[in-house]
């Protein structure tokens, strides 16, 4: 499976401790660090590995969606202990949900300063709070617990919203091995790995994955079928709660398409990147999942604004990408910025006229049958019956696709 | 006027770290294990000579290796100042293969723990030490140790290891940055009027064209850089190469040689 793209330059800062608590509210967000444990020290090292928002309590536990906190079994027949073990122990906090397995040495960080962010940050925390009544809902800041309760909170939200979206009930999914599996196919749960250090991630990759790299993975393990998305925030500017938020929903929905059904074969890119972007892009960040390569031409400033910028290229001849162009589209490193930005365009344009047939789309792609002689789909076969999809679901060949696609793009996205 | 880094110079002011860990050996490949109970080597402080010899990765450049603290927060402050210009540093770092080992290192059956072993009882355990690729000539410093400090080590072992005068280089180097910079500002800016006029008026308009031109020239600007910082730094390698060959060494390679 390949390494994510990684992300752009800077394009929002880190945000100032901001707003006013009362004390109480700032005691629940800081429990008393454990014994032997400073002012100093790690920000997780001091939250302790006892979450405070549910204090071990089954019912509390059960209530907020958690199955369990770490020692738990991970993936690869490695468990959490293992990788404690080799990364230092108590530096990662696991929790376990119905369809996660998540493990965060995110620091404290503070809240937006945006006042459009910090709203939809309130909105999750109202319905975190909900579950884990403990959750103070206007926080002064976001402590590890809190970020790793939130992030759970999210990737359960995206799951459940990917299935609802794409038409998958849990009856197709009776269990067992892909493609039965209960976890959209797949024999076990998803993994979700965001650390605060390149160092320790570096480390993991290394010695659990036998792989090189130090800010953003995904990957299919081998040996549990599990599909492991892992990043470390450490290096990677402008990413703040939501621009690493928007980059988590960037790599699990990869890793939903890839996982559903099993990981046998690669989905046509264009679909693949627009989708994830696609849900990426949900999220009010300027942090955008794209590495803008040395030869384009980007106005830094402005390269988050994909509605607008998508309408003004498709004024004219040259500046945006045929349906024929992007078909063709088969090496993820070689994707520029205007790749994802109009992949990420077509899918949102498809999305929007017929969510449901995206999901059948999908559908009927990931049951392309192995071929007769045992081996495995090819990129030919994909690509063929993705456009005989288009063609069956949306009544669009190349042409009509880029017509219709224009036309929607100018009567829907904003002007500036 | 915008007097932070740019792209290009922030790219050589990065440290660049190697993460290594020890990995059980895996079991033999092809042999028929069916009906055997297969012993599995469990972890342990490797030797001394092991632990260098892993750390290396067969790179003969001095090192510098620094063990991770949680009183850190994960940063590289035991070797930059926090409130000091630290470019120099980074661009010396250039010449060292540069470790990070995590904070459990000192855990006495971590595969690294004899790197950070005390030498004798009650001496400080060092933060961070510099060295030859071979563990010799071990120059331990604490963590709290000054910029100046820090530099006065670093140039003694560059100073040991290579013949070229690193202190020339890097002030060569830090000249380069700046050049990168202006590049690199007018660059962004040119980037972003050919966006805005593709967007406006296509990209066939007689404008866009002549910031496409302008834009192909700045990256032959920066091209005559990169060839000028490959000098400055192969001059080093070479007279280093040079004494590695004489003592029957392997040439080391800058980190970021030919970037």
């Amino acid at each position: 499976m390949s390494k994510l793209p990684l992300p752009g330059p800077p394009l929002c800062a880190l945000l100032l401790l901001c707003g006013v608590t009362s004390a109480a509210r700032a005691a629940a967000q800081e429990p008393t660090p454990p014994p032997g444990v400073t002012k100093e020290d790690d920000d997780v090292l001091k939250a302790g590995p006892k979450d405070p928002f549910t204090d071990g309590d089954p019912k509390l536990m059960a209530a907020a969606g958690v199955v369990r906190y770490g020692p738990f079994p991970w993936g690869d027949h490695v468990s959490t202990a293992d990788i404690d073990h080799v990364l230092g122990t108590g530096r990662i906090l696991w929790l376990e949900t119905e369809h996660f397995r998540i493990g965060c040495s995110l620091r404290k960080v503070a809240l937006p300063q945006d006042q459009d962010k910090r709203r939809y940050l309130y909105d999750e925390l109202k319905r975190l709070k909900k579950r884990l009544p403990k959750v103070d809902d206007h926080p002064k800041n976001l402590d590890p617990w809190l970020r790793l309760h939130l992030f759970a909170q999210r990737a359960e939200e995206q799951y459940a919203d990917f299935t609802k979206r794409m038409g998958l009930g849990a009856a197709e999914f009776p269990g067992g091995a892909a493609p039965n599996g209960k976890y959209l196919g797949l024999p076990d749960k998803f993994l979700l790995l965001l650390l605060q250090k390149k160092a320790d991630l570096a480390r993991y990759l290394d010695r659990f994955c036998g792989v090189q790299g130090d800010r953003s993975y995904r990957i299919c393990l081998k040996q549990t079928n599990q599909m492991l998305a892992a990043a470390a925030v450490e290096g990677m500017e402008g990413m703040d709660d939501q621009g690493l938020q928007g980059h988590v929903a960037y790599s699990l929905a990869h890793n939903f398409l890839d996982g559903y059904r099993g990981f046998t074969f690669e989905l046509p890119l264009w679909f693949a990147e627009g989708f994830a972007h696609w849900y990426a892009r949900k999220v009010p960040t300027d942090f955008i999942n794209v590495t803008v390569k040395d030869d384009e031409a980007v106005d830094q400033e402005k390269q988050h604004q994909w509605p607008q910028k998508v309408r003004r290229r498709v004024q004219h001849d040259g500046t945006w990408l045929h349906a024929t162009q992007l078909f063709a589209l088969q090496q993820p490193a070689a994707l520029g910025y205007q790749d994802h930005m109009m992949s990420w365009s077509r899918v949102d344009y498809l999305m929007a006229t017929g969510e449901d047939k995206v999901g059948l789309f999908l559908q009927q792609l990931k049951h392309l049958p192995p071929p007769p002689d045992g081996g495995t789909v090819s990129t030919e076969q994909v690509q063929q019956l993705a456009q005989k999809l288009l063609q069956q679901l949306f009544a669009l060949d190349a042409d009509t696709f880029d017509t219709r696609w224009r036309e929607w793009v100018l009567k829907t996205y904003v002007k500036k | 006027m915008d007097f932070r880094r740019g792209r290009t110079s922030k790219n050589r002011l990065l440290i660049e770290w190697t993460y290594p860990v020890w990995k059980p050996p895996a079991p033999n490949a092809g042999a028929d294990d069916s009906n055997r109970t297969v012993a599995v080597i469990a972890e342990h402080a490797l030797s001394i000579e092991q632990a260098y010899e892993l750390i290396t990765g067969g790179d003969t450049r001095p090192l510098l290796v620094l063990r991770e603290c949680e009183k850190c927060k994960g940063t590289d402050h035991a070797l930059l100042n926090r409130d000091l210009d630290n470019e120099q540093t980074v661009l010396l770092t250039h010449w060292f293969r540069c470790v990070k080992l995590p904070p459990n290192v000192l855990d006495e059956q971590h595969p690294f723990f004899n790197l950070f072993k005390p030498q004798q009882d009650g001496t400080r355990i060092p933060h961070l030490f510099l060295c030859s690729h071979d563990g010799s000539n071990k120059m331990p410093l604490p963590g709290d140790q000054t910029q100046a400090e820090v530099w006065e080590a670093m140039f003694s072992v560059l100073e040991r290891e290579y013949q070229g005068d690193a202190k020339k280089a890097v002030k060569e180097l830090r000249a380069l940055l700046s050049q990168f910079d202006n590049v690199d500002a007018m660059e962004r800016d040119l980037k972003a009027r050919l966006d805005k006029e593709v967007e406006k008026n296509g990209p066939e308009s007689d404008k866009a064209k002549k910031y496409q031109t302008e834009i192909a020239d700045l990256q032959k600007d920066r091209n005559k850089l990169f060839a000028k910082e490959r000098q400055i730094r192969t001059l080093a390698r070479k007279q280093q190469q040079a004494a590695g060959q004489s003592a029957g060494q392997k040439a080391p390679v800058p980190a970021d040689a030919g970037k």
